[in-house]
């Protein structure tokens, strides 16, 4: 199975070298109008054919990676340090990508499949989509060839082969970790996508912006799976990691955010140029950026340029990376300077106070957050080389700086979609903000008045800040929504809620936008919890308790116990809330064999109002009684509620609208590949 | 001049409220110790806050956590003890980087990036302005703006 494995991998690079030599040639051949023996059209559908046949071989070589994992083939190097005999069949598929070789393996498997969706896509628009194919396959290539001659995940072991593995890292033997990397790597690898249609777009002086359409799809499902991955990712961090917090600024986890901020931005600015003709130079540098930010993070933190928690990523193949960065950026730079006479603007901004300013200003902010967290991860390496040492710049860094930028941002999602196109009048300023204002200014003195003391300390100034900015914005929604329902009801004679569905179904992408930002106010609501947790830690005898917040802990027993896989400590809590018995809570600390690692396994009863969230820490040497530590987190549900609902809203915005279903219903013919609204927008649309 | 003078006064006062706000904090020890230790990170290579390590078997977190308490206890400064840390572990063992010199440039870059962005994008729309082409009139204002006050009226919640 190795060698089946090692060849599908060349076969694929051999297929990829092919889509892009022969798609090179087509495609230039077409431009300039010259032919050779074959006809360009011929030679083109060859090449995306092979193309095709690449995304099969990659596919030959993770069902060969994967079975060897469940074959305990431990004569593949990449299989003996990454399982071992007694891990349970879900980690063995995981063990794909939790090591280098393997992670890459799935990033060049992802990359193909996007690929080969692609490629069977064409007739959306055949040239521009041999150039994105073309492109793609030089990516591809550049992910074979990793995988080809610098990290063979199908390496073997020298020497006898060991009778069993080094086993899984326990911090990723956790049900998340099974889904959490393949969402990331998905949003990742996505990009790739309204990438390469951006360059060939720019490539081809592709007139008009139909290539903006046939992309939004694409951008809008890989922004939606980088969303998840990074939350998967915190939720993980949460659950196991076992201090209480989500987010620790780590550079890996700023890797993954720096995209998706760029991404957003993207999503946003794009609309101008669908819209208005605006911003063309912006955006082709938008996609730019966010692809060459996904490789960059790959390099930080592969190359071990930044230390990192994520220590298994780190190994030689940075300079891999650097090298196909300044590839790409050459890439993109030449071809920007060839054509950028092409992306003249076609209309100018003629007001400050008007949705297109309130794009900018977003846009503004998102690229000032990303720059930030840029900025706090490269730090070290620029001290280093400027004063011989290196600073630290974690989480103290970040949450200075980066959570009024956040803020600043909440507050833009609230006006912006208050703002007309070109320009908005005082008038409808003054009637759209009232309620919003009135909002704010109330939530703002409830909460002074219900005890909230902002004076005190920073983070309580932030979280009312939060809390007022989020009233405003959903009020800002919901008037939105209500308007338009009533106007329905008005008309149809339904009730409000079918009113409201059946607006959201006219126009999916303005209020599926809307549902987005409204799951970002809840996201940052349950971020601003945070500055209320409480914490508690006590060994913890028989029959003893500790009380935190309204709950109470008592400590049923404390045992031990072990499998083929870990032995594990574990106590037994009663958890009771006044007199009331409310559940019982097992936190854990588990100890693997193979690995010879100890690992947590926190306990967590959460509810909305906050999370009790209990750590076996651990055993007193002296005593032999376990220390129990517990985090009273406040809201912390919020903002897994909050990404479900920026899901839902993603998943709205990218329905069809009622009106586009319904006519391709009548024709008889599928739902329209493109589609343009003129009147929609994914951050509402304007009244005046 | 009177209003200018009020409005003067009373950004004034907001920005003294918000400095109260931004700057006032705890000073009770347990308070300084959770401050303090957040502050500061674990050597061990967890790359983690110290306040937050808590990892089996780490060999430096718990001394450190020891040393902090016992430095908060005799009554030292934040400021000697950041220095006395940085003495003993390196420059690594803060999790922010100080307002030494070069280091100023850390906190400086991200806002002065954002300014320089919003003067950049001011300056651009008022460029645009200047160069936008007077539109013509609409011909029928008076249909225009009855049918613009139908749309109001039937649009009102």
């Amino acid at each position: 199975m190795p060698e089946f494995g090692s060849f599908s991998l060349l076969l694929a690079l051999v297929l990829s070298g092919y889509t892009l030599l022969a798609g090179g040639v087509a495609l230039r051949q077409l431009a300039t109008g010259s032919h050779g023996r074959m006809a360009p059209d011929r030679l083109a559908e060859t090449a995306r054919r092979a193309g095709i046949g690449s995304f099969f071989a990659v596919t030959c070589a993770a069902f060969a990676l994967v079975y060897t994992a469940f074959a305990n083939d431990f004569s593949v190097s990449y299989i003996l340090h990454h399982s071992n005999r007694a891990l349970p069949g879900p980690y063995k598929f995981a063990a794909l990508w939790s090591g280098q070789e393997g992670s890459l393996l799935l990033w060049a498997w992802l990359l193909t499949a996007y690929g080969f969706v692609l490629r069977l896509r064409h007739k959306v628009d055949v040239t521009l989509t041999a150039y994105a194919s073309t492109i793609l396959a030089g990516i591809q290539i550049f992910f074979l060839l990793l995988l080809n001659f610098a990290a063979p995940p199908f390496a073997l072991v020298q020497g006898q082969t060991p009778a069993d593995g080094f086993g899984l890292n326990p911090l990723l033997q956790y049900p998340e970790m099974v889904i959490h990397p393949p969402m990331l790597y998905l949003g990742y690898v996505g990009f790739s996508v309204p990438f390469a249609f951006a360059l060939g777009a720019l490539m081809m002086r592709y007139p008009g912006e139909k290539w903006i359409h046939i992309t939004r799809r694409w951008t809008m499902v890989t922004w939606l799976f980088l969303t998840c991955g990074i939350f998967l990712g915190a939720h993980w961090a949460y659950s196991v990691l076992g201090w209480g917090g989500y987010w620790g600024w780590d550079p890996v986890e700023n890797a993954s955010l720096m995209p998706w901020l760029t991404g957003t931005a993207f999503l946003h600015s794009v609309m101008m140029q669908e819209k208005r003709g605006m911003m063309k130079n912006w955006n082709v540098w938008l996609i730019f950026s966010t692809f060459l930010l996904c490789i960059l993070g790959t390099d930080l933190t592969r190359s071990g340029l930044v230390s990192s928690v994520h220590a298994f990523a780190q190994s030689s193949i940075g300079s891999w990376f650097t090298a196909f960065l300044v590839i790409v950026l050459s890439v993109c730079l030449f071809t920007f300077l060839k054509q950028r006479d092409h992306l003249k603007s076609e209309h100018k901004l003629e007001s400050l106070v008007s949705r297109e300013s309130s794009f900018l200003f977003n846009n503004l902010v998102l690229l000032a957050a990303c720059f930030t967290i840029l900025w706090g991860t490269l730090f070290p390496i620029i001290s280093e080389y400027a004063q011989g040492n290196k600073v630290t710049v974690g989480a103290p860094f970040f949450n200075r700086v980066a959570l009024p930028i956040g803020l600043f941002l909440l507050f833009l999602t609230g006006i912006g979609p208050l703002l007309a196109w070109r320009s908005a009048s005082f008038k409808s300023i003054r009637s759209n903000f009232i309620l919003p204002g009135a909002a704010i200014v109330t939530t703002a003195v409830v909460l002074i008045a219900a005890g909230l003391r902002p004076w005190s300390d920073q983070a309580t100034f932030y979280s009312l800040v939060a809390f007022s900015l989020g009233a405003g914005v959903v009020t800002a929604i919901s008037s939105e929504f209500l308007r338009g329902a009533n106007v329905i009801r008005r008309h149809t004679g339904k009730n409000l809620f079918a009113s409201m569905v059946q607006l959201t179904r006219r126009n999916t992408r303005r209020y599926g936008g809307y549902l987005v930002h409204f799951g970002v106010v809840v996201i940052f609501i349950g971020i601003a919890g945070g500055a209320f947790n409480q914490s508690h830690e006590q060994e913890m005898n028989n029959g003893q308790s500790m009380t935190i917040g309204p709950y109470k802990l008592v400590c049923a027993s404390f045992t031990q116990d072990s499998n083929l896989n870990y032995d594990t400590e574990f106590a037994l809590l009663d958890v009771y809330r006044g007199n009331k018995k409310i559940t019982q809570l097992a936190p854990e600390k588990r100890f693997y064999v193979a690995s010879q690692q100890p690992s947590t396994m926190v306990a967590n009863h959460s509810t909305l109002a906050w999370d009790l969230y209990v750590i076996y820490a651990g055993k007193n040497p002296d005593s032999g009684l376990p220390i129990i530590k517990v985090f009273l987190n406040p809201l912390m549900a919020w903002i897994w509620i909050g990404v479900v609902i920026v899901a839902i809203g993603t998943l709205v915005a990218l329905a069809p609208n009622l009106s586009a279903a319904l006519a391709a219903q009548r024709s008889g013919r599928p739902e329209p590949r493109i589609e343009h609204e003129p009147e929609v927008a994914i951050a509402g649309g304007s009244r005046d | 001049m009177i209003r200018r003078n009020f409005l003067l006064r009373g950004s004034q006062l907001a920005l003294l409220g918000i400095l109260i706000a931004v700057t006032a904090g705890a000073t009770d020890s347990s308070a300084r110790f959770d401050k303090d230790s957040h502050e500061m990170m674990c050597v061990c290579g967890c790359n983690q806050l110290l306040g937050e390590c808590n990892h089996v078997g780490c060999p430096d977190s718990d001394g450190m956590r020891v040393q902090l308490a016992a430095s908060i206890a005799k009554g030292e400064s934040d400021n000697d003890i950041f220095h006395q840390f940085q003495e003993q572990y390196g420059p690594v063992v803060l999790a922010a980087p100080r307002f030494t010199r070069f280091n100023h440039l850390a906190w400086i870059m991200p806002p002065l990036m954002l300014f320089l962005g919003i003067a950049g994008v001011l300056l651009i729309v008022r460029n645009w302005k200047l160069r936008t082409v007077p539109m013509p009139a609409v011909p029928d204002t008076a249909a225009f703006a009855a049918t613009r006050d139908r749309i109001r009226r039937e649009t009102q919640i």
